[in-house]
């Protein structure tokens, strides 16, 4: 049966397959191998090539982890040697390379010419000119190299040859590193600063000979024939780096320590502090640093490019130290350990002032630099541990504000600003700095209504949240604090001051903020006061004092219908007082009672009568100065 | 006749444009978790890390450069180590440095550090001075270090100074009948024991 598409499930496919053609494009193009951030060789650090760290993760990489490595690089190794080689021969005699002639008169003659071969004829011309036994097919690339370590029997002459006991190259490596406590990825990265030989597609016996360039003087006396071989020069140089870090007042260059690094060839160099000790074990391995024509020339790691040269008339180009680092970026990440999302943490980040200072990650981690970092980046910042001797957290934030201001209690952003800006704006975060609590917000000086410690003791919600936090308290205090009336200053008790002043009340009413508010901008500098205890509201009208008679809180705790209709008006309380409460004979004070004064004096009631008005203005003008009392 | 869009068949169209958008969503998403996809590292602990992050590309022709080179040198050095051809540009004299000149209090020691370029053989004096002491005198003999020649490296006790306080170190070297020296820039505070 023939099956019928409509127009909407054509569209309906359509559009599903317009569809995953788009997700198909957007996935090519989102997900290609994207390498870390290149360095440049303005990057490189004469002080501090690698972290001890790096250099000592003897477990970056197993034996097959190895391998696969080794194999990725040689996808086509040349091993018959049958690659064209270009080079200058002269047939006449076998010179191989351009041969120099004078003829009679000094004049420089030639006569080899320009040839192809095969690389294993051109190796078979180099060893019969040379008198060696180097160059010739075939040729055993790395990855294929196997060798007993107690015989030195190898197959670099007959590839594909069994030999007893033999191990991989690999194997010997991964052996090497674990027996050293020594990162293979050094050892690889050192096989081809030396030798090029984890790369070479055709190399010569004699890289191996001389694989880590053990005991090969750069001032051309050779390589020492005791040292000579794969295994003997892989073990040698790991026992070598061992030692040093091991021992480093042995070398001639220590960590922690000023020292003395030339270029070469030439006799110039620049005075180094070494940061650490691996740095100083590559260059007791290798003397020397790169210049600055090097650095300069030098491509951004990863480069298809390579590691770069400098320009021939360089007379201080040397390469060792530069290219260990470059292949050690290149191919195996960063060679600071202590990097994290981007950041390098050395700056505040010494594993072994951690560990020393620290006796519960020494235990939990056994000692281990790595493991050490993994609780600094997870715990210890943000429980303000000191990672290094440089950089304190309390410090640093007790001394400067405006990071708490940004900060706030979040410790493991200190860490971060101090190493992205802090260190290079020139500020510091040793010796010891109190917390001076902030008291500015918005533009507004708060000292005369609020203090932090006040603050946090007058108000027990506040005390834990904020007991370490000024800038979040005065926050509290401003956007919240104010307006619920929250005592934050010995000498500032709002309640008191909008109790004292009825101009104030008047204004304001129950806007609390704003008390706060007048007394900072005004109230301080008229000499108002916002202390002592509830007053009782304004006790004047029409310039006469009856506070001897009158106060609001009795007035309203003996009058409930007061209280219900003026509540915190005082002013009308007052008011209602003297205009009937009196007349009515109300008690307003526990100190008066209008009926008790007129009982307890005759002379009075003569005067006075029934106009109970009379005895309330009586005991303010006369009665009290006289000694009587209406309690 | 052209046929006309019927309400039933718009709301298909909206339909179907909604399906389209939720693909492409769906597709763009699934594209950004794969880009994103966490590096699997083999023994990094703290996560984004570009450690171990092997490069398993093949090798690339820059990277046999300076052995080609070396190659098709007539006189090849021995390793790629610091310049293709070293012996080039040798230097014709010796020349001799402290590589480093400081007081280990730790251990008690001063430590002087050395190298020699332009010679294999010859005798070292390392010389201490303070004004008004005595010298301190050391001696040695060029030797090959790992890979260069060098004095070794002198650790002198704090005890072998007859005086605390400022010392000036100075290595000369005598080879062939010719001598070279260096004085460290810095004086050596030698504290006392």
């Amino acid at each position: 049966m023939k099956t019928i598409i409509n127009r909407s499930t054509r569209l309906l496919r359509l559009s599903i397959l317009a569809s995953a053609a788009v997700v198909v494009t957007a996935t090519s193009l989102l997900v290609p191998f994207q390498p870390a951030a290149a360095l440049n060789g303005t990057d490189f650090s004469a002080g501090h090539i690698i972290d001890d760290a790096i250099f000592t993760n003897s477990n970056a990489m197993s034996a097959q982890d190895i391998q696969n490595f080794l194999n990725a690089k040689q996808p086509s190794c040349d091993t018959s040697g049958s690659v064209t080689a270009s080079y200058w021969w002269d047939s006449s005699n076998g010179y191989v390379g351009r041969y120099r002639e004078t003829d009679g008169n000094g004049n420089l003659t030639y006569t080899d010419s320009y040839v192809s071969t095969s690389r294993a004829i051109y190796g078979q011309r180099y060893d019969t000119y040379r008198n060696t036994t180097i160059a010739a097919a075939p040729y055993v690339c790395i990855n294929s190299y196997v060798e007993n370590p107690t015989t030195h029997a190898n197959n670099l002459q007959n590839p594909g040859a069994t030999i007893s006991g033999g191990l991989s190259a690999a194997q010997i490596i991964y052996n090497t590193a674990q027996t050293y406590h020594i990162n293979p990825q050094v050892i690889l990265t050192t096989l081809q600063k030396e030798q090029g030989l984890i790369t070479d597609d055709w190399p010569w016996t004699n890289e191996y000979s001389a694989a880590m360039g053990y005991a090969c003087p750069d001032d051309g006396t050779g390589c020492h024939s005791k040292y000579a071989g794969f295994f003997t020069q892989v073990d040698a140089a790991a026992w070598q780096f061992r030692h040093d870090l091991n021992s480093p007042s042995t070398g001639n260059y220590i960590p922690g320590q000023n020292n003395y690094i030339g270029y070469y060839p030439c006799s110039n160099g620049t005075t180094v502090y070494i940061q650490n000790a691996a740095t100083a074990v590559l260059y007791n391995y290798t003397p020397y640093q790169p210049d600055p024509t090097v650095i300069q020339y030098t491509n951004p790691t990863g480069s298809s490019n390579g590691p770069g040269a400098a320009p021939s008339s360089d007379g201080c180009a040397t390469y060792g130290n530069r290219n260990f680092w470059w292949y050690f970026n290149t191919w195996f990440g960063s060679t600071y350990a202590f990097i994290y999302k981007g950041v390098n943490y050395s700056n505040v980040f010494d594993p072994v002032y951690y560990l020393n200072n620290n006796p519960d990650v020494q235990q939990a981690t056994g000692g281990d630099q790595l493991g050490a970092f993994d609780h600094f980046i997870n715990h210890g910042m943000s429980e303000g541990r000191q990672g290094s001797a440089n950089f304190n957290v309390t410090t640093y934030r007790n001394r400067y504000p405006d990071l708490r201001w940004v900060f706030g209690t979040s410790l493991p952003d200190y860490y971060r600003h101090f190493i992205t800006n802090g260190q290079a704006e020139g500020r510091y975060a040793t010796g010891t700095a109190t917390l001076q609590p902030v008291t500015t917000y918005g533009g507004i000086n708060y000292t005369n209504v609020y203090d932090f410690p006040t603050y946090l003791a007058n108000n027990s919600d506040l005390s834990s949240k904020y007991s370490n936090d000024d800038t979040g308290a005065l926050v509290h205090f401003v956007n919240y604090g104010m307006n619920e009336g929250r005592q934050a200053n010995a000498n500032f008790s709002v309640q008191s001051y909008r109790a004292r002043y009825y101009d104030l009340r008047r204004v304001f009413g129950d806007n609390l903020k704003a008390y706060y508010m007048h007394f900072i901008t005004n109230g301080k500098a008229e000499s108002r006061v916002a202390t002592g205890s509830y007053v009782g509201g304004t006790t004047v009208y029409k310039n006469v004092d009856y506070s001897a008679v009158y106060n609001l809180n009795d007035y309203e705790a003996y009058n409930s219908d007061i209280q219900k209709t003026y509540g915190l008006d005082d002013q009308g309380a007052l008011q209602h007082f003297v205009n009937y409460g009196m007349n009515e004979g109300r008690q307003a004070s526990t100190a008066f009672n209008v009926y008790t004064y007129k009982s307890r004096y005759p002379d009075l009631q003569a005067a006075f009568g029934n106009n109970l008005k009379a005895y309330y203005m009586h005991f303010i003008t006369n009665g009290k100065a006289e000694g009587r009392s209406g309690a | 006749m052209q046929r006309k869009k019927t309400p039933h068949s718009k709301r298909k169209l909206v339909l179907l444009a909604l399906l389209v958008l939720f693909l492409l969503g769906t597709g763009i998403f699934t594209a950004t978790k794969l880009h994103h996809k966490p590096r699997t590292d083999q023994t990094a602990v703290a996560s984004d890390r570009p450690v171990n992050s092997v490069d398993y590309s093949p090798s690339k022709p820059s990277d046999n450069a300076a052995n080609e080179n070396r190659k098709s040198s007539t006189n090849a050095s021995p390793t790629l180590d610091s310049t293709s051809n070293p012996s080039s540009d040798s230097p014709v004299s010796f020349s001799v440095n402290i590589t480093n000149a400081s007081a280990l209090n730790d251990s008690s020691l001063v430590h002087v550090g050395t190298l020699v370029k332009g010679t294999t053989d010859g005798s070292c004096t390392l010389t201490a001075t303070q004004a008004g002491q005595s010298n301190v005198t050391k001696t040695s003999s060029i030797r090959q270090d790992v890979n260069y020649y060098d004095c070794g490296v002198f650790n002198i006790p704090f005890s072998d100074f007859p005086h605390t306080g400022n010392w000036t170190i100075t290595l000369t070297v005598t080879s062939n009948g010719k001598q070279a020296s260096n004085t460290w820039p810095d004086p050596i505070n030698v504290p006392s024991n």
